[in-house]
């Protein structure tokens, strides 16, 4: 199984096959690690942070994500192009990926990702909970049989009993999830998820799972290092979701030392059990007293920085030592300390609840003890429109939660963004939550506890008086001349006339 | 398109503020937080912002560039507040269209499969 590693080849040049704050971290840290980066971008990321850090890039397609991001062989052809010996996929895109991964091996180049098999395995969400049962995992009661007509999967979906989830076989992200709480919604709610499914990941292959109501997800991080010995780096609590879509992550998860003990072993026992390299992530659900098997998720993820927080670890330098066949750490055994918390930043309305593209105004990410902006846009940047939202995350570490919500408060009040609204309001509001902040919370607190008596800070709380000075002090400064000057108390030119 | 310090008299006292201007807008930040205003004074009923859809009730724009999946209304159909319009798919994530008002539909602009634009019209009505 361990084949497909070959532990020889150092990695001189490696190609970026993603963009955001991801693409520039990577473009960071192979500076740092006298690695040559070479980003493979998109036309709409021309002029990116990103790729104005790169020294080396080359645009591998258009703008739509299925003739660049997602485009195998542009990739591929990027890379070979420009010399890399390596890929590094990032997260999403081409991350779980296994015909990248399978391409990678055939043209000589080192995919940064587990191998094939368990590409394979786990981005078959089916075949994964399969697996996990063989291991003894807890999973819930599901239907993944072949079958496929609306009416007979009504028939699974009752015999699981109501509230079902509906899922993607080849899913993740967050897409082609329904949950569905009767009978009545399951025509619609069945043709919504496959439709999503089949754009999301080509094929509408789902099945159907019992969804708790009040769980928190919760997930263990996992590393398995070139010598093939796999282990766990503690848990994460990311209940925090809308659409679910992570927002607010936290590392260590609330619960019982007994119940992570469990957790962590049922981990590395399905990950072993498949001889998995590199980092990866066993997501659980958490809800009272017992945990089920969820999904792996076979790459780094977005929130990995609250583990990398508390067992101060650079989890992508260990990926990038691992494709080596270095040993991913110095620490041979780790202990974690306090706590870390990420908020991840999107260009958003809010209340209309859609992401925002355009450019950016001036932004100011100001920095501080254990405070850290992984941001992929500056100030006066374009938020291209084919693209997640996410302008970057917000992580800090404190010794006790308490104390990183207290900083997380702060920065983010520090934290301007001009010229596109962003979900910043809904973040500070989240994390000043009284059941948040007691970590009384589920995956549905957003959307069943917290978005239905959420009002965003409106003007009206700002005192009229500073906003007829800032319109004021800015009319003055663009048109002397302007008709409203008369009656300006500020007008400097008043007294000359 | 410069960040102003500007310092706002209060009493005896300065509020700091850091503001900046775009276009017709200036943003500012206060007390840790962030807001938008029109330059100019925009005369409204009440607390809502400036409302770019209630002047063009005659037709629905897309929120966001992305693909129409599927088309839920025909032309002549009437439809009530918040009914679905279409389901329009951006960066993978569907999001359902629903008409502002209460009306009838009159042409509908776009097809399933139709790759469309921020802004562009999707449908108009009577």
């Amino acid at each position: 199984m361990k084949s497909s590693f070959n532990s020889t080849k150092s990695i001189k040049k490696l190609a970026i096959a993603n963009r955001g704050e991801i693409a520039v971290r990577l473009i960071s840290l192979c500076k740092e690690m006298g690695i040559k980066p070479v980003l493979l971008y998109s036309a709409a990321d021309k002029n990116s942070l990103a790729y104005r850090l790169s020294p080396e890039k080359i645009c591998i397609g258009p703008a739509e994500v299925k003739q660049s991001y997602l485009n195998i062989s542009a990739v591929i052809e990027g890379a070979l192009s420009t010399g890399a010996d390596a890929i590094h996929p990032g997260y999403g895109f081409l991350s779980e990926n296994t015909e990248i991964a399978t391409a990678c091996q055939e043209k000589g180049l080192i995919f940064i990702g587990p191998p094939v098999n368990c590409l394979e395995l786990f981005g078959n969400k089916a075949l994964a909970r399969k697996q996990a049962m063989k291991c003894g995992l807890p999973v819930l009661p599901a239907y993944t049989g072949k079958n496929s007509n609306t009416d007979e999967l009504l028939e699974e979906a009752c015999k699981i009993g109501f509230p079902v989830m509906i899922k993607s076989t080849g899913g993740g992200g967050g897409r082609g999830l329904r949950v569905v709480s009767s009978e009545e919604e399951w025509p619609e709610a069945l043709a919504s998820a496959r439709r999503e499914t089949k754009s999301a990941f080509g094929s509408s292959e789902i099945f159907i799972e019992k969804y708790l109501p009040s769980a928190r997800h919760v997930e263990v991080q996992v590393f398995a290092d070139a010598s093939g010995a796999v282990f766990h780096l503690f848990d994460r609590d990311c209940s925090i979701q809308r659409k679910h879509q992570k927002i607010i992550e936290e590392a260590p998860s609330c619960l019982s030392q007994a119940i992570k003990q469990e957790m962590t072993s049922a981990a590395i026992e399905l990950l072993e059990s498949v001889g998995y390299l590199q980092a990866g992530t066993v997501e659980f659900l958490y809800q009272e007293g017992k945990f089920y098997f969820m999904e792996v998720n076979p790459r780094i993820q977005v929130e990995c920085p609250v583990t990398e927080m508390i067992l101060g670890i650079d989890l992508i330098r260990a990926q990038i030592l691992t494709a080596q066949g270095q040993s991913p750490f110095i620490q041979k055994s780790f202990t974690p300390r306090g706590h870390s918390i990420q908020c991840r930043i999107y260009a958003e309305d809010m209340k209309k609840q859609i992401p925002l593209f355009g450019k950016l105004g001036t932004c100011e990410f100001p920095q501080g003890v254990n405070r850290r902006f992984d941001m992929g846009y500056e100030s006066q940047d374009e938020v291209p429109g084919f693209y997640d939202a996410m302008l970057g995350k917000l992580i800090v570490w404190e010794e006790n939660r308490i104390r990183a919500l207290t900083k997380m408060k702060q920065a983010l009040e520090e934290t301007i963004i001009f010229g596109l609204k962003t979900n910043i309001n809904f973040l500070q509001d989240i994390i000043s939550h009284e059941a948040f902040i007691k970590g009384e919370m589920d995956t549905n607190f957003v959307e069943k506890v917290f978005l239905p008596s959420w009002k965003e800070e409106e003007l009206e709380s700002v005192d009229p008086k500073i906003i007829s000075h800032l319109r004021q002090f800015f009319s003055i400064r663009q048109s002397p001349s302007s008709e409203d000057l008369s009656e300006n108390p500020f007008n400097p030119w008043q007294f000359f006339n | 398109m410069t960040m102003r310090n500007i310092e706002v008299p209060d009493g005896n006292q300065f509020f700091r503020i850091k503001a900046e201007e775009e276009n017709n807008h200036i943003w500012f930040h206060f007390r840790g937080r962030v807001f938008v205003i029109n330059k100019k004074i925009v005369k409204k009923t009440s607390a809502s912002e400036e409302k770019p859809e209630a002047i063009e009730q005659k037709s629905v724009l897309s929120p966001m560039p992305g693909q129409i999946v599927k088309v839920f209304i025909t032309p002549g159909m009437k439809v009530k507040e918040n009914q679905t319009l279409v389901v329009l798919s951006s960066m993978k994530m569907e999001y359902t269209i629903k008409s502002p008002v209460k009306a009838v539909v009159k042409l509908i602009k776009v097809k399933e499969g139709e790759q469309v634009t921020a802004h562009q019209e999707l449908v108009l009505f009577d």
